[in-house]
């Protein structure tokens, strides 16, 4: 068991230092010009400058307070809304082709929309980044009640329970996987919304960085702060996978 | 584990035959279920309405172990959640110790199906009926305990659902129905999903269990060994519409040893009797598939 994480863990650091090492050595002998694809030996000074100098950390901050932001007020508002439609049946049953249609309208093209609405600041990202999240955190909750097996809820009355019990032991533990995989999900769609918004029109924040960095086709200037709000998307996914891995031990099978 | 230590104390199973249901039958004492006229039909306001149950007619004593064969689908689930209070009643009356299905606090209900959470260990799947019910975390856990270990799962008290077998987890949801104390026990093929040895071996336990605190019992099951190997009495549902056709009292000693009891005439006799009343209704409920 520990062996194959090892291998595995060995496996996937060969691959990174591989892609890195093809990629340097392309550009440092000419194969691929490094003014179109940057080079990671590039990055890595732009890294280091904007870091020394405050830039990235600054606009990491705003980018990450925007979607972070949205991701929290989605996700509390998304499962309020699924539970709500998991427990009534009428109000589930009449809003979920509503529910469908706007899962499927393609949320970031209202960007533009809601820029107008509510102006250039902190409130368009917000809010882009709240639709893109909301509907999904929704749909999960919604489908962890619609899960929970009918058996358990007959077991649970028979046990005398009250309409309050039941929501608590039982419906609502049985959304807990789906919650956490519905997070996972906004976690990147957060993302997508706040950078979007700010690639529309924007003072600050990553979208900004990358967007000024178009504007004098600096190709390192827009991949470096990419990389990074990926790295800090990546770290923070993989904490709620920990997370969720903990808390739902109970889903594991004896070995 | 031998059952003497499991269940210690067995009060008066004294092992002659004394202990027949008619013995228990005192005038003026309430019965434990009593269903009359019970009906119940679906698709009311379609072309077809189904008769489900027509004209249901039973009555349980206190103390009773009754069984319920009958053809697949001829309703026998739908009765026992009519009288475990999950389905309302449509059309007749069903009463449990004199109070509507539903009031009585005092039903447990097995089900096929384990129907254990699992997110929660087996000790506090165990708790839960009681933790519903408001008894003191020390309390409960004192009583699941003891319960868990009368159903020899000692040692597995904090696994998951998901780390024990079939037979476990049956055990444990047993464990659970039994350790509120229920009065009346409706249990829906509980072992019906275990394989041959574990089934013999928890009906085994279950006999003695019920052996040494008589409780009423009513079980439904499609295994005319198994109905004939528990009950004092039992019941054959013929196919839909679903209601009651035949009765067989069965008259064999207690405590009852499965291993000598299924090579005895008597056993082959009732397992015979039942199975030529079931014959006729199996094939008809056959006939109406497509």
């Amino acid at each position: 068991m520990k062996n194959e994480r090892l291998t595995i863990f060995a496996y996937q650091l060969a691959l990174l230092l591989g892609i890195l090492a093809v990629w340097e050595t392309s550009a440092a002998l000419g194969w691929i010009d490094a003014q179109w694809v940057s080079s990671p030996s590039l990055l890595a000074g732009a890294f280091k400058q904007s870091l020394t100098n405050g830039e990235l950390l600054r606009h990491t901050g705003v980018t990450l307070g925007e979607a972070f932001a949205g991701l929290a007020v989605g996700v509390l508002a998304g499962v309020l809304l699924g539970l709500l439609l998991g427990l009534s049946r009428t109000l589930g049953a009449t809003l979920e082709p509503f529910i469908v249609a706007l899962n499927a309208l393609p949320r970031v093209a209202l960007a533009p929309l809601i820029v107008m609405f509510v102006g250039i600041g902190f409130a368009s990202k917000f809010l882009l980044a709240f639709s893109l999240v909301v509907v999904p955190m929704m749909i999960n909750t919604y489908e962890g009640i619609k899960s929970v097996d009918p058996v358990l809820i007959n077991a649970l009355r028979v046990l005398s329970a009250s309409r309050l019990q039941v929501f608590f032991k039982l419906l609502l533990p049985a959304c807990v996987p789906w919650l956490f995989s519905g997070i996972r999900v906004s976690i990147s769609f957060a993302i997508v919304g706040a950078i979007v918004g700010e690639l529309i029109s924007s003072r600050a924040g990553i979208g900004y960085m990358i967007d000024s960095a178009a504007g004098s086709y600096d190709i390192t200037g827009m991949l470096m702060p990419l990389i990074a709000l990926m790295l800090v998307a990546f770290i923070f996914d993989r904490f709620v996978l920990w997370t969720s891995d903990r808390l739902l031990r109970w889903r594991e099978t004896a070995r | 584990m031998t059952y003497a230590t499991a269940f210690p104390n067995p009060g008066f199973v004294d092992g002659n035959s004394a202990l027949r249901p008619a013995v228990l039958e005192e005038p003026g004492s309430a019965p434990a279920i009593r269903v009359k006229g019970l009906g119940f039909r679906v698709g009311e306001r379609t072309k077809q309405p189904v008769d489900i149950l027509d004209c249901v007619d039973l009555t349980i004593r206190p103390q009773e172990f009754v069984s319920i064969v009958g053809p697949s689908g001829c309703g026998k689930s739908t009765l026992l959640n009519f009288i475990a209070g999950l389905t309302p009643v449509q059309k007749g009356c069903v009463d449990i110790f004199g109070l509507p299905p539903g009031e009585s606090q005092r039903i447990g209900y097995m089900f096929q199906q384990h129907a254990l959470l699992p997110w929660r260990t087996v000790l506090r799947n165990v708790e839960l009926g009681l933790e519903l019910a408001g008894v003191s975390a020390e309390e409960r856990r004192q009583k699941a305990l003891q319960m868990l270990a009368a159903m020899g799962l000692r040692g597995f008290e904090s696994h998951y659902p998901n780390e024990l077998s079939g037979g476990m987890r049956q055990r444990a949801s047993l464990a659970r129905t039994l350790v509120a104390d229920p009065s009346l026990i409706l249990m829906d093929e509980p072992f019906g999903a275990l394989d041959a040895q574990t089934k013999i071996f928890i009906q085994e336990m279950f006999s003695h269990y019920w052996e040494a605190h008589r409780k009423t019992v009513l079980f439904v099951t499609h295994d005319l060994n198994e109905a004939v190997a528990l009950s004092d009495r039992v019941l054959v549902m013929g196919a839909r519409p679903g209601r009651i056709i035949a009765e067989h009292v069965i008259d064999l000693p207690r405590p009852r040893d499965f291993n000598h009891l299924v090579r005895t005439p008597g056993f082959t006799y009732y397992v015979d009797e039942i199975w030529n009343d079931l014959r006729v209704e199996a094939a008809k409920a056959l006939q109406g598939r497509p």
